[in-house]
């Protein structure tokens, strides 16, 4: 963790900072990354017009354990859409959620990610009638808006997580309003991302059992996933994570 | 049990008309256009041995621009005519499964039953062409895959 000094030199509001800058490293971290396909058609109606939607592609639900980070530990579930940025694809982050304020404030100052409080549930790999299960819910403002039960084979999966990952970069549509005007932006700008996956002790195949959502006001799970092919499967990896800057694409 | 030199006429029957069905079917041209253009477009089909099948059948496909300019079905230990730019192996039994639609493929991959080297990005970039080369596989005579004993199941 950064001084003191370093985070308020470094983040927003000047007087306030409560984050270091990156480089973010997230040591021994363990994620179930879940795939699925939206209903054709309705993806466009989520990305930013600089992106074009890849149907049929490989949407995912990531749910995330960080036992310790450069911003201390945490969860995080991230909802991502498969994309393509002038012909280089990629994931649009569509909304993530954590449960802690610096990961919420670091990621949306800095990268300017839609980051969300939630209650985000993963479980250790529990044996379950002979199979090895993992668990993971999302619990916001009372509401489970997601659950999922995946199995975890004993085998890799046929691709690369690391390759598949590594050749995801990140877009993102980083937007702040205005104080002045609020029919303007001060800044909007496109933005890449490349996360970097290292010394993958666990790497797995997953078998989707199910992702459940239920109608939350505040969420967008329920009505992204309806009628979406849900049983793709996925995997489970613990690994080392960094997040490093960003860049902008426009 | 059945060797190489028994299934090759009935392999290189099976992989014309894979190619034909390819070349016939319009949302598999459209998944994969550009593929192949600025980049090697050869892919390995490697249906591995299992039940009373004894060698693997390794098929190179030469795919350009949402076209199949041809299939070769390799002899044991023949390299293929180019390097693949990807490699898709899995027992026949998989294929078998995968002709009659009875698995998908994309679940078939994340549970490691099908294996997928190479270029990653382009994989992903070209997932629905993925799907559609899949999908064709039910155009053809699937006997092909019925015909033997392969085994228990994976």
């Amino acid at each position: 963790m950064a001084d003191y000094k370093q985070q308020i030199d470094y983040s927003m509001p000047h007087q306030c900072g409560l984050f270091p800058p990156p480089p973010y490293l997230y040591p021994k971290m363990r994620a179930i990354v879940l795939l699925f396909q939206c209903r054709p058609g309705l993806k466009e109606k989520y990305l930013p017009p600089e992106l074009e939607p890849i149907e049929y592609g490989f949407d995912s639900i990531f749910i995330s354990e960080y036992p310790d980070s450069t911003i201390g530990p945490y969860n995080e579930n991230l909802i991502l859409l498969n994309c393509n940025y002038k012909d280089q694809q990629g994931s649009f982050v569509l909304n993530i959620y954590v449960d802690s304020d610096e990961a919420l404030t670091a990621g949306r100052e800095i990268w300017g990610y839609p980051k969300k409080l939630c209650d985000i549930k993963l479980s250790p790999i529990e044996k379950i009638d002979e199979k090895n299960i993992v668990k993971g819910s999302l619990t916001r403002k009372g509401t489970t808006f997601l659950e999922v039960e995946a199995e975890i084979l004993d085998n890799p999966p046929g691709m690369d997580p690391k390759g598949m990952v590594e050749n995801m970069p990140l877009y993102n549509l980083k937007l702040i309003p205005d104080v002045a005007d609020n029919s303007k932006y001060a800044l909007r700008q496109l933005t890449q991302t490349d996360m970097i996956w290292e010394n993958l002790i666990k790497k797995f195949g997953a078998k989707t059992h199910f992702i459940k959502t239920k109608y939350s006001k505040w969420d967008i799970c329920h009505k992204l996933l309806e009628d979406a092919n849900t049983l793709l499967g996925g995997f489970y990896v613990e690994c080392d994570q960094t997040l490093p800057n960003g860049k902008i694409l426009e | 049990m059945v060797k190489f030199d028994e299934l090759k006429e009935v392999g290189e029957k099976w992989a014309a008309e894979y190619c034909e069905a390819l070349n016939n079917t319009p949302s598999y041209q459209e998944a994969a256009k550009g593929w192949g253009v600025d980049f090697e477009g050869g892919m390995v089909f490697v249906m591995e041995a299992c039940g009373e099948i004894e060698d693997d059948v390794v098929s190179f496909l030469d795919l350009k621009d949402g076209n199949c300019l041809g299939i070769k079905v390799l002899k044991p230990g023949e390299k293929p005519p180019r390097e693949p730019i990807m490699t898709l192996s899995a027992p026949f039994l998989m294929w078998r499964k995968l002709a009659l639609k009875e698995v998908d493929p994309i679940s078939s991959l994340m549970q490691g039953k099908l294996k997928l080297e190479g270029e990653m990005n382009l994989a992903m970039r070209y997932a629905r062409a993925a799907m559609e080369l899949a999908n064709a596989v039910e155009k053809t005579d699937t006997s092909f895959f019925t015909q033997y004993d392969l085994g228990e199941d994976l």
